[in-house]
């Protein structure tokens, strides 16, 4: 088990240590990437290949042959209110998501990678939600948030009447999000832990005895070296977020009205509920589309200058 | 800094509310867990008169949990040593190559972390039928070695990047091979990413839903979140039998991470240093 | 043409309770077991090979249906595919996509649903049953529902009523008697209020639950109007974008709906409540009642093993004699085209078709026949229904004849938003109108 906990030993040439080296001249055989790539070809790139086809056809999923239409799915989902809807829910729910996930993991990262006595503990029931099955989860907050049930009923006791977190269009969709971050935020936690103990005593330790406070400590000492672990963090919630499914699915199925309806729930309902095949994988596309550009842009916002 | 101060103590306090905030939900998941349906109908917020084990037992029988677990744990260990592999060594060929052909692949296998997974579905399930594999967990293992292999790649490629590439070039001055580098040298120096690689997908490959439900449902040889899921079709508002399902579903994983949090955590930090 | 969210809550609610009742009502009564020796379809036992069977899971009357079935048959090997109704519909469309689905399906009636017997049979998915002893003797309504262009897609079997289930202790006990006229129900709604109770816990966070009292309601003015309104639109005498019956008794129900939410007739909030949750205020005390489909009762009788249940329609009038039931569609079974196995598969479909078979369904289900049977047994839970089922008063839910899938979704959001006050009977009325597509 000690060889798990090593970090990249050091190099035996000093000159190079202080920076990352890659794509270093000596190229690795191709023939390494193959199983891979069989991988990845087989089981991600040729279905979605083929089945980003049907989103310019017309096919409704079970019939004969599919047609091919252009772009008149797209044109008619962006002409559509529920599309619209579900767009905005998604990019709110992808932006709260990434940001209270991402805060609250760091919070709670600081706070167990001290040394309180507990934070073995601690660590484990904050990382609980994260190996529930997603959909499973949902069923448990949506009988927490049960009007008069368990989550209302401690809502009472600070004061807060008559709360109706699933059933009132206006909150339901915050419910969600309350579900999939309190999920997820342990997954960003241990990431954030796992930077935060790559963090060397020492250098705290000195800044600590220069006298730099706590704060000052955290932006110049434990921040720089967070930068990694953030992009990851980021990265992984706003994909997450983007194909939020499961959750929704389990909670409120989009409802009331159309107001938690997402993108992906969106995809589901057209492929599969209501014979619109093709209209369902042309919102796949969207969602492709927009988690791609996203992220990508968040992933050059953030990316450390020096090492790319 | 080292000493266990007032300032620690206080923090001690807060975290542990903070958690139990948290734990809130997992508590009720217990204590429905513990009684019977009438019992939750009169207050869901009870707490648990006796050591009610009714929905435990009913929930590991009827849903015959012992076998799905077998499954799940099979399933979950080949796609993982899959990924392992696989993602080792194609990240090798990514963050070694000669010229920009390595990363420029590397970025079409990390786009395929944001493909929904239904645009391929109909297509993935055509081929995985035509070969004759429907019914048979060998789809599930094969499906998740190619889902979960972007992020694989992802983590694996960015740590080989930060490994000074001096060992592989000691290692081919002394005439080894590149099989040889990869094996001797550079497998030893991935151990620490490996541990986060098998969390990662280990976990997401054991929460896996719908892709076993389609391929294994009606075998005997469905997994775990599977069989619990059939517990909410199948006996609804009994939240009790439902709720002793997800506990007992989820409690091994925990139980794992609790024992090896420290070594996870090292691994983590080992896996995204730089 | 993209109002869709809820089927999966509308199914996932009809298809939650039904499974449910079943499992329940396969402990509780056992109809089935105790008439094995008088199962008088014996199949010739010359069937063998495999035979693949997919329904909704906790469905115990098919898991004895196949059990029975695979005892006449040693030599066929029976597997089933079991599914909750949130993923039914993609994972049995994925795999006959492949040519490689079940050879037995559970599908829905009508065309309201992505795996419903004129939609597949339209896509030629289904083998034709119309040759089959049960087809020539079945219920000319329920025939309509499985059939396309002449073609029998399928075997249903029972009709579900929907309505208002009550605790008759608690009735007693505040002194009111199920209403007979819709001021009536007012009255009661109102005084049960001042009580500090509920007259109808309702779960309209599952979609069909949502939309059920107002389609219900409109139903029976239709009735009152013109009691053939609904073959009518079923043979597409007349479309439901023209039917004036339709428009105008839907716009009054929607009315009456209104009345009721402000009088208090539901809890506060119903939009947060799921059907199991309405169950539990049910089986608490809080309620005096729930609506609900009599498939999802067995789960209510779980939670409240000695209440002693009974059931009312909802009155829509002004005249107790108006008083109509409204019952849903059961479930159907259809035979696949790309089965390879069809001789078995018929066979089954054919065992369930059985009168015998389907009379125990009924039971199993709280279902009643669709050709009206006055000797039908009725549980004590359904004695307000089968009386006006005895009577013929009984027509069958529209969902099932509405032209598409998107009808229901559109109703269920935009009745969502009425009980939140978002919305007008107006708007509603003009939502569902395009609902329709012209059709």
């Amino acid at each position: 088990m000690t060889t798990l906990t090593q970090a990249p030993p050091t190099p035996p040439a000093q000159r190079t240590a202080t920076r990352p080296v890659r794509a270093k001249g000596f190229g690795t055989p191709p023939w390494f990437a193959v199983p891979a790539f069989a991988f990845f070809t087989a089981i991600v790139a040729i279905p979605t290949v083929l089945g980003v086809y049907y989103a310019f056809t017309n096919w409704d999923g079970i019939s004969a042959a599919p047609v091919f239409v252009g772009l008149d799915n797209f044109i008619q989902l962006f002409k559509t209110p529920e599309t619209i809807q579900a767009l905005g829910n998604t990019l709110l729910m992808a932006l709260v998501i990434t940001v209270a996930q991402n805060a609250i993991g760091l919070a709670l990262a600081a706070g167990v990678n001290s040394r309180i006595k507990s934070r073995n503990v601690l660590r484990t029931f904050l990382f609980a939600p994260v190996v529930m099955t997603p959909i499973i989860v949902g069923y448990l907050w949506q009988f927490l948030f049960i009007p008069n049930g368990p989550i209302a009923r401690l809502a009472e006791v600070v004061g807060i009447h008559n709360l109706n977190v699933l059933g009132d269009p206006a909150t339901a969709i915050w419910g969600v999000m309350v579900v999939v971050i309190w999920q997820h935020a342990g997954y960003s936690m241990v990431i954030f832990l796992a930077g935060m103990q790559g963090i060397p005593e020492e250098i705290n330790e000195a800044a600590a005895l220069d006298g730099a406070g706590v704060w000052k400590r955290f932006v110049h000492v434990t921040w720089p070296l967070l930068r990694t672990p953030l992009v990851i963090n980021i990265t992984l919630s706003l994909i997450m977020s983007f194909k939020l499914f499961d959750q929704v699915m389990a909670t409120t199925q989009g409802g009331p009205g159309y107001s938690t309806q997402t993108l992906s729930t969106l995809l589901y309902f057209e492929a599969f509920q209501f014979n619109h095949f093709s209209s369902g994988i042309a919102l796949g596309v969207i969602v492709f589309v927009l988690t791609a550009v996203i992220s990508f842009a968040q992933m050059r916002l953030f990316r450390d200058r020096n090492a790319a | 800094m080292n000493r266990y101060t007032w300032r620690t103590f206080l923090l001690e306090i807060v975290m542990v509310l903070v958690t139990a905030a948290f734990a809130f939900p997992l508590w009720m998941l217990i204590s429905v867990g513990f009684r019977t349906a009438p019992e939750v109908a009169q207050n869901p917020m009870g707490v648990p008169t006796s050591f009610n084990l009714d929905n435990f037992t009913g929930a590991w029988t009827e849903g015959q949990l012992g076998s799905a677990f077998i499954v799940s744990i099979a399933i979950t260990v080949t796609s993982v040593a899959l990924l392992v592999i696989c993602g080792a060594a194609g990240s090798y060929y990514f963050a070694r190559s000669r010229g920009a052909a390595g990363m420029r692949w590397y970025a079409i296998i990390a786009a395929g972390m944001m493909v929904p997974f239904q645009i391929g579905l109909l297509p993935l399930y055509r081929i995985m039928s035509s070969i004759g594999l429907t019914g048979n967990p060998l789809a599930i293992i094969l499906i998740s070695a190619g889902v979960h292999l972007p992020l694989t790649i992802i983590l694996y490629t960015g740590f080989i990047r930060q490994i000074p590439a001096e060992y592989e070039e000691a290692a081919r001055v002394d005439g080894a091979s590149s099989f040889q580098i990869f094996w001797r040298v550079l497998i030893p120096l991935l151990l620490p990413v490996t541990g986060t690689v098998v969390i990662l997908d280990g976990i997401g490959v054991w929460n896996e839903f719908f892709t076993p439900l389609l391929y294994l449902g009606g075998t005997d040889l469905v997994t775990i979140p599977v069989r619990i899921y059939g517990f909410v079709g199948e006996y609804g508002a009994d939240w009790g039998k439902v709720f002793a399902g997800l506990v007992m579903a989820s409690l091994p994983v925990l139980l794992l991470f609790f024992v090896f949090q420290r070594y996870m955590i090292k691994s983590f930090g080992s896996g995204l240093k730089g | 043409m993209f109002h869709k969210k809820g089927a999966i809550r509308t199914l996932a609610g009809i298809a939650v309770s039904a499974v449910i009742a079943l499992t329940f009502a396969g402990c509780a009564s056992s109809p089935s077991s105790k008439s094995t020796s008088s199962d008088p379809v014996k199949s010739s036992s010359s069937l063998s090979g495999d035979l693949t069977v997919s329904y909704l899971s906790g469905n115990p009357f098919t898991d004895d249906t196949l059990k029975k079935f695979g005892a006449m048959n040693p030599g066929l090997k029976i597997r089933d595919v079991q599914s909750t109704s949130n993923t039914y519909q993609a994972q049995i469309r994925a795999q006959l996509d492949s040519g490689q689905g079940p050879d037995v399906i559970f599908i829905w009636t009508g065309s309201g649903n992505a795996m419903a017997a004129q939609i597949l049979g339209g896509a030629g998915k289904l083998v034709n049953l119309s040759n089959q002893p049960w087809a020539k003797s079945m219920d000319p309504a329920a025939k309509t529902l499985v059939s396309l262009n002449g073609k029998v897609y399928g075997l249903t079997t029972v009709q579900n009523p929907y309505g208002f289930f009550y605790n008759k202790d608690k009735m007693k006990e505040l002194g009111i008697t199920p209403p007979t006229t819709f001021s009536g129900l007012i009255n009661t709604c109102k005084a049960v209020r001042k009580k500090g109770l509920v007259l109808i816990a309702l779960g309209a966070q599952t979609g069909y639950l949502a939309y059920g009292i107002p389609a219900q309601l409109a139903n029976s003015i239709a009735y009152t109007k013109d009691p053939n309104y609904l073959t009518k639109l079923g043979k597409g005498e007349e479309t439901w974008t023209d039917s004036k019956v339709w428009n105008q008794s839907l716009s009054k129900a929607l009315d009456e709906y209104q009345t009721m939410i402000k009088a208090g007739c539901f809890q506060d909030n119903v939009t947060g409540y799921s059907e199991d949750a309405v169950k539990q205020m049910v089986a608490s005390g809080k309620a005096v009642g729930t609506y609900l489909i009599s498939a999802g009762l067995p789960a209510l009788r779980a939670l409240a093993p000695d209440m002693k249940i009974d059931f009312a329609t909802l009155p829509a009038t002004e005249k107790a004699s108006d008083l109509v039931l409204t019952a849903n569609p059961g479930s159907a079974w259809g035979v696949s085209a790309s089965s390879k196995n069809k001789a078995a598969a018929e066979a089954l479909v054919n065992y369930m078709g059985t009168p015998q078979r389907q009379a125990l369904d009924a039971q199993a289900n709280f279902g009643f026949p669709y050709t009206v049977n006055k000797d039908v047994k009725v549980p004590a839970e359904l004695t307000g229904a089968g009386k006006l089922y005895k009577e013929g008063k009984v027509l069958l839910f529209p969902t099932a004849l509405w032209p598409n899938p998107e009808v229901k979704q559109t109703i269920i959001a935009e009745c969502q938003n009425l009980l939140n006050g978002n919305e007008t009977v107006d708007g509603v009325l003009k939502a569902v109108q395009k609902s329709f597509g012209g059709k």
